[in-house]
């Protein structure tokens, strides 16, 4: 079965890997903190990484995993994935790549870059289409009022439900909304 | 050398051949199902048979199941799906279930906000009874073994406040795929998925988990008010490859529970020979297995402890039977076992 062939193996992240994505997401995401255990994450992967946080008991789950991998099986997943990490060769450097993943929005209460909006407003988003706001209808934080596309927003509507990350242009009195990663995703792949 | 198995199939052959009276051909031909089933019906349910196929022609109430893994109280979803012209009204004899009264034409209860965010899950309240019986505790090790598409293991990681550890096996690679995105739409983070054939894992998992549920492949039988191809679908034959298929698993799952640990078997089949033909299995094979009472308040009925020419174990009253004429449910099958010390 494929869970033998693609020998996939989970691994507690180290330090170094650790430290680079709390650096990135800190940037991304303007926070001032961010509290994400190290020793509930795991990678899955090689090369193309998979990162998920696990919740429950680590003995429990230690002890089972060291006990499938003896058997030669290797389990799809641990937890909930949190982001996916490529590496990519760019001339001589090494680049490393990260997309956040739904999950994440649970890590990122305490960070500045949020726009909370109403539920009418952000219903294109949920189809992965982009939206113009007036710029007034935005009573929330939006970082520098900058352009740069190297940053990340959660978007949340007035009922407390988070609609996913976009990336935000502002333009005279608007703020175009481009979505990066949305809530819709469940519906369009069919579920 | 024969295992135990095949001798159980065996001795009870002659479950799956059936000669249909007049009064069965009649019933079968008023409510279009297989001969052979109305005979079981007629078998089991004796005068109840034609009230129970009447009311499988009747439409079922839909279900969801509020996830405190996403939220920190149901009422507040409540009022968010009213103001959406949704009307709810909670499940009297299951916690956090929820009968949906009344749905708009828009948006539908699969495509609004709450329901993407993980909020909340479309469930038969029925199908949350194994896993209320189950009670998984925060501290457990728990085996769900056919896991997909992963209702089941939300809700005992729901009860579990997502600590402890849920083994959550499948064999299907798309139904795989369907249980790792709702348990990450759900917010469940205290699981392993493994894709593969749980009888496999017994080596590896021998005696090792506190709880093990096992909601086993079945023919739907249970499912006539939803799908009304199950009418039709399922031949002898194909309920003896259940049987067996549901044999082999609650021998292994049997095997996985560790000594004092709780196994819950269910189908969502009223089949006799899916059920408590299956319990009794455990029951003649092994000397440490109980049947215990459930815990739970709920519109059922006992386990059968007779069915045409067998006398099964007593005990087996204690498991339970929803049907569709009873409590308004589509017709499931739950039996709690314990294994001796």
């Amino acid at each position: 079965m494929q869970t033998k062939k693609r020998k996939l193996e989970f691994n507690p992240i180290d330090s170094k890997l650790y430290n680079i994505i709390i650096a990135y997401l800190k940037k991304k995401f303007n926070c001032d903190s961010l509290d994400i255990p190290i020793e509930r994450l795991f990678a899955l992967g090689n090369g193309y990484l998979t990162v998920c946080y696990f919740s429950g008991n680590l003995e429990a789950a230690k002890i089972t995993l060291s006990g499938l991998q003896a058997q030669g099986l290797h389990p799809y997943c641990l937890g909930v994935p949190l982001l996916i990490i490529k590496y990519t060769k760019h001339k001589n450097f090494k680049k490393i790549k990260i997309m956040p993943l739904f999950n994440l929005i649970n890590f990122l209460k305490n960070c500045k870059n949020k726009i909370i909006l109403n539920e009418r407003i952000v219903q294109k988003l949920s189809y992965g289409k982009p939206i113009d706001v007036d710029l007034r209808e935005i009573n929330s934080y939006i970082g520098e009022h900058e352009n740069n596309k190297s940053k990340l927003y959660v978007i949340e509507t007035d009922t407390g439900i988070t609609i996913g990350f976009s990336r935000i242009f502002v333009y005279k009195n608007k703020v175009r909304i481009l979505p990066v990663l949305d809530i819709g995703w469940y519906l369009r792949e069919g579920k | 050398m024969e295992s135990s198995i095949d001798e159980y199939i065996k001795k009870y052959a002659d479950l799956f051949v059936h000669s249909p009276t007049a009064r069965a051909i009649q019933l079968a031909e008023k409510y279009k199902v297989l001969g052979y089933m109305a005979q079981r019906y007629l078998d089991f349910l004796i005068d109840e048979a034609e009230e129970f196929l009447r009311s499988c022609s009747l439409p079922l109430r839909r279900a969801i199941r509020c996830n405190t893994l996403k939220l920190d109280s149901c009422e507040r979803l409540v009022r968010s799906l009213e103001l959406k012209g949704f009307k709810l009204e909670p499940v009297k004899w299951i916690k956090y279930f929820y009968w949906v009264n009344r749905a708009p034409s828009s948006p539908t209860l699969g495509s609004t906000f709450e329901y993407l965010s993980g909020q909340y899950y479309i469930q038969s309240p029925v199908s949350g009874v194994p896993v209320v019986e189950l009670n998984p505790n925060p501290s457990d090790t728990v085996l769900d073994m056919a896991a997909a598409p992963g209702g089941k293991t939300s809700f005992i990681a729901q009860l579990m406040r997502n600590q402890g550890l849920i083994v959550a096996v499948e064999s299907s690679r798309n139904r795989t795929k369907s249980l790792m995105s709702n348990l990450s739409r759900l917010g469940v983070a205290n699981t392993v998925i493994l894709r593969q054939r749980v009888e496999k894992l017994v080596n590896v998992f021998f005696e090792r988990f506190d709880r093990v549920l096992l909601d086993a492949p079945c023919s739907g039988e249970g499912l006539l008010p939803l799908d009304p191809a199950r009418r039709t679908k399922t031949s002898p034959e194909d309920l003896l490859r259940f049987f067996e298929t549901q044999l082999v698993l609650i021998d292994a799952a049997y095997k996985m529970v560790r000594p004092g640990g709780l196994l819950v078997y269910s189908t969502c089949s009223i089949a006799p020979e899916e059920n408590e033909f299956v319990v009794e299995y455990l029951l003649e094979n092994y000397d440490d297995v109980k049947v215990e009472n459930v815990s739970g308040s709920y519109p059922v009925e006992e386990g059968l402890t007779e069915y045409r020419k067998y006398i099964l174990s007593e005990e087996l009253r204690y498991c339970i039977r929803f049907y569709p004429h009873k409590s308004g449910t589509e017709g499931f099958f739950v039996c709690k076992l314990r294994r001796g010390n």
